[in-house]
Parts: structure tokens; C-alpha cells; sequence
């Protein structure tokens, strides 16, 4: 998938674990999970803005574009 | 999601009820074929009123015939049951939409053809049998209902390819 989750790399930096984040954005800890690890093959835009609400940060923040070589 | 529908209920037991019938109809055939070459002279004799000339061993090929399309046909029957069973099973468990109730519907379609071609068969060694003995035999056609069952199981296998696939991808969202 050439969309990347950066999920792992905004909770390092605003030092937040999966679980704390699990109860602010009120998403189950299995679905961010699989969130965060790119298994995830869509994203409603209220998960995006509740974890974008949650960690005070844009899409763009969340997630990038790598063509597939 | 558990569905507790009385229809759904009322279908278990009625296709339970259908199978019990055809296991009990092919043991019955099965027996009444075994048994039949020690009966000859009795089977004769009561077709003789009707059949004077009826010669036995021109009887026996489609009789046999009548036999062996006839369990052909229960075993299709049987088979399309239980895969129907399943399906149910899978809506009572309120999770219907998987590959595997698509997979099941293309194969009830295709028992369902299979069907067709063997209740001809049968119909055809019923017809001979019954010119034979000089009874009435059943007839045989293409039944326009089954063949519109056909179609609808092979377009209902359709979508419920395409609903495994979107549930699926609902899975996959979060």
C-alpha cells in the first residue's frame, strides 16, 4: 500500500502511548492497532479527525504518499 | 450479531425435514432395486392385466434406468440441501456475507443443472417404463421454473461475491 500511517511516529513525538490515545479518540486499541501498523485498507474521516483532534495535528501529519517503486 | 428469526428457524427444520424424506426415498430405492430381480415372476404377474406381452428383460434397462436417475437426483437434491443448510446457518450466526456462501450458491446453481438434465433422464426411463407396462408415465420437460431458480441462484452467487468482497473492505476500515 503506498499510503503510510506515520501513527507511530506522532505518538513517539508527542509521547503518547496507543492505549491513552484509544480512550481520548474513544476507537477501539485492536482498530488503531491495525491502524498503526498499515493493515488498516480504509479510513473513515471521523477516525481522521478525532485522532487529528486528539493529537492536535493535520491528515498530512498522519499520513503520506510513497509510489510504489 | 445473533439473528433469532422464527422464519429462519421454521427453514432449518423444514430443510432437515426435506433431507430426512430423500435419505429415506433413496434407501427405498436402493431396496426396491436390489430387491427386484428376486420378485420377477411376482412383478410379471401383476403387470401381465395390463401388459400382456411385456417382456421382462426389455423392462429391466429403463427400469434400472428410472433407478439409478432417480438416486442420481435425490443425491443432487441431498447435496444442494445440506450446502443450503450451511448458507442458513451462516445467516443465523448473522454473518452471511462470505466467499463461502458465494462459493455455495455457484455450486447449488450448478447441482441445480445437474437437476435439470437428470429429472430428464429420469422422465424419459419413467415415459419408456410406462409404455411398457402400459401405465401413465410422468412426462418429461424443461421445467421454466428451475431454470429460473437457476439463474437467480447464479446472480444471487453474484452478489453475494461482491457483498463478501464490501465486507470485507468494511472490515478493513476504521
Amino acid at each position: 500500500m503506498p499510503v503510510l500511517v506515520k501513527l507511530d511516529e506522532l505518538l513517539h513525538d508527542r509521547r503518547i502511548t496507543l492505549t491513552e490515545l484509544a480512550e481520548r479518540v474513544d476507537i477501539t486499541l485492536a482498530n488503531l492497532s491495525i491502524l498503526k501498523t498499515g493493515k488498516a485498507k480504509a479510513i473513515r474521516f471521523s477516525t481522521l479527525a478525532a485522532i487529528c483532534a486528539a493529537l492536535e495535528c493535520q491528515p498530512g501529519d498522519l499520513l503520506a504518499f510513497q509510489p510504489d517503486e | 450479531m445473533k439473528t433469532d428469526n422464527r422464519i429462519l428457524l421454521a427453514t432449518r427444520g423444514l430443510i432437515l425435514l426435506i433431507m430426512g424424506l430423500v435419505a429415506a426415498g433413496a434407501i427405498g430405492l436402493t431396496a426396491a432395486a436390489l430387491a427386484l430381480p428376486f420378485y420377477r415372476s411376482e412383478v410379471a404377474s401383476a403387470l401381465a392385466e395390463q401388459a400382456p406381452a411385456l417382456n421382462m428383460t426389455t423392462l429391466y434397462p429403463p427400469l434400472y434406468g428410472a433407478f439409478l436417475f432417480g438416486l442420481i437426483a435425490l443425491g443432487l437434491i441431498w447435496a444442494t440441501l445440506s450446502k443450503l443448510r450451511a448458507i442458513v446457518a451462516s445467516v443465523s450466526e448473522g454473518d452471511p456475507f462470505i466467499a463461502a456462501n458465494s462459493r455455495r450458491l455457484k455450486a447449488i446453481g450448478w447441482l441445480m443443472v445437474a437437476g435439470q438434465v437428470a429429472a430428464i433422464a429420469l422422465g424419459l426411463m419413467i415415459d419408456r417404463v410406462a409404455s411398457l407396462t402400459g401405465t401413465h408415465g410422468g412426462g418429461s420437460d424443461l421445467s421454466l421454473n428451475g431454470l429460473l431458480a437457476i439463474l437467480l441462484v447464479f446472480a444471487l452467487a453474484g452478489v453475494f461475491e461482491r457483498g463478501a468482497q464490501m465486507r470485507e473492505e468494511l472490515e478493513g476500515t476504521i
